[in-house]
């Protein structure tokens, strides 16, 4: 016997907040996550049937709005970015008094780094999300989600933490040793 | 044994999925190790500090409500664009089933009471065609000169008659009486018999009757009969007797 159908209302109550968070962090503003949101609900509500398990709903949720975010940037991608070289490998000095990080530092530097170390690092501090539920989400293997983790917290660390070199972004793997754009 | 290396490394992810001895082990050593203590808590600090920054976006006031009336109004018409598909499909149902059934209308037979009384009356002639096409074998004529009800058929064959087998028909009925009451139609003719002489005769319970044929002068009907006439036997209107 199937499960009932989850409603509509129950849907976005639920998740809409934590869906629009998401979508924020990864466009960047608000008028792009707003879009994303209502297409991430469009999309969830047209194919709401294919959802039998209830639980799911908040990572197929975020599956359908990063797969419209990666849509929407295929022609975007690769754009002012900088090699990942420039970022040193995992960072183990962390003060024991972090200073207060401010949200649009913080989305500046999301900004700057590349969608494969952005999504994980979001994710990550979304704190339901396990590093297996990111794995899923991103159709990788656990131990590199881990490894784009360290590195994109390294990042995140050096410039929001020491003052700050704005052209100190991460590249995808792919692009490693490019040029900057 | 967990080394300053291996606890760092350990510790640059919180919540991984360590196994119990790791995590035991990791606990251990941060408890001893100031150093990795103090990195411990570096990292649970920035953790923290991240993850408070990483949730600090103002969601939009109206956005609840504009993704409500959205999705509300996604779901009505899809809705209505399934009770439009499931209409159209019934409306196509009942059109096949409303053409189906006026051709099953126009396509009814005449209903016409002649053609029932003429059926009926067949079906309860008794043995008329079987009796008729056994005359016609012998070149007889099939039928009768008078128009008797097969209802009161009891047999038909060949039967001695003045030392000739000759073709007759046996009918009986009881006509209101407790005796039964029979006659034998014999068709004879002229090879078998000297016909041109015959004639009525009766006894004191029997009767014959001589009918000639219309047409074949060489055929005459000998009915010997326990009625005083063949008219008991004859067709009329109202149940057999």
């Amino acid at each position: 016997m199937s499960a009932p159908q989850l409603g509509v209302r129950d849907l976005i109550d639920t998740h809409y907040e934590a869906l629009y968070r998401y979508a924020y962090r990864l466009a960047g503003n608000s008028s792009d996550a707003e879009d994303l949101t209502q297409d991430t609900f469009g999309k969830a509500i047209a194919r709401l049937g294919q959802l039998r398990n209830h639980e799911r709903a908040k990572p197929w949720l975020f599956r359908i709005l990063r797969n419209g975010y990666l849509h929407r940037i295929r022609d975007e991608r690769r754009k002012k970015l900088i090699p990942l070289e420039s970022i040193g490998d995992l960072e183990q000095s962390s003060p024991e008094t972090p200073p207060e990080i401010d949200s649009a530092a913080l989305q500046e530097a999301l900004n700057d780094l590349d969608e494969t170390f952005r999504t994980p690092l979001i994710l990550f501090y979304f704190e339901d999300f396990s590093y297996r539920d990111i794995a899923e989400q991103m159709d990788l293997p656990i131990g590199t989600v881990m490894s784009r983790l360290a590195r994109a917290k390294g990042y995140l660390k050096n410039r929001l933490s020491a003052g700050l070199d704005p052209d100190s972004t991460l590249h995808s793997p792919k692009e490693n040793g490019q040029p900057r754009a | 044994m967990m080394n300053c290396n291996l606890a760092r490394m350990l510790l640059a992810f919180p919540h991984a999925d360590l196994a119990a001895d790791d995590r035991d082990s990791l606990t251990a050593h941060v408890a001893g190790c100031p150093h990795c203590a103090s990195v411990s808590a570096g990292e649970a600090a920035l953790h923290a500090a991240f993850a408070k920054a990483m949730r600090a976006v103002p969601v939009p006031a109206d956005l609840h409500s504009k993704l409500l009336r959205e999705g509300f109004a996604q779901r009505g018409a899809r809705h209505r664009r399934q009770i439009y598909q499931w209409s159209s499909l019934a409306a196509g149902l009942l059109l096949v089933i409303g053409l189906g059934y006026g051709g099953y209308l126009r396509n009814r037979p005449d209903l016409d009471t002649n053609d029932i009384a003429i059926k009926t009356d067949q079906d309860s002639s008794g043995p008329r065609e079987p009796v008729h096409a056994w005359l016609a074998g012998q070149d007889l004529p099939s039928d009768l000169p008078f128009d008797i009800d097969y209802r009161y058929y009891a047999t038909h064959g060949h039967k001695e008659l003045v030392g000739r087998d000759t073709p007759m028909i046996l009918f009986h009925g009881q006509f209101g009486t407790p005796v039964i009451q029979t006659a034998t139609v014999f068709i004879v003719d002229t090879s078998r018999f000297k016909i041109q002489d015959l004639k009525n005769a009766q006894a004191s319970l029997v009767y014959v009757t001589v009918k000639q044929h219309a047409n074949r002068p060489d055929i005459a009907y000998v009915i010997v009969s326990t009625t005083e006439t063949i008219e008991p036997f004859l067709k009329r209107i109202g149940p057999a007797a």
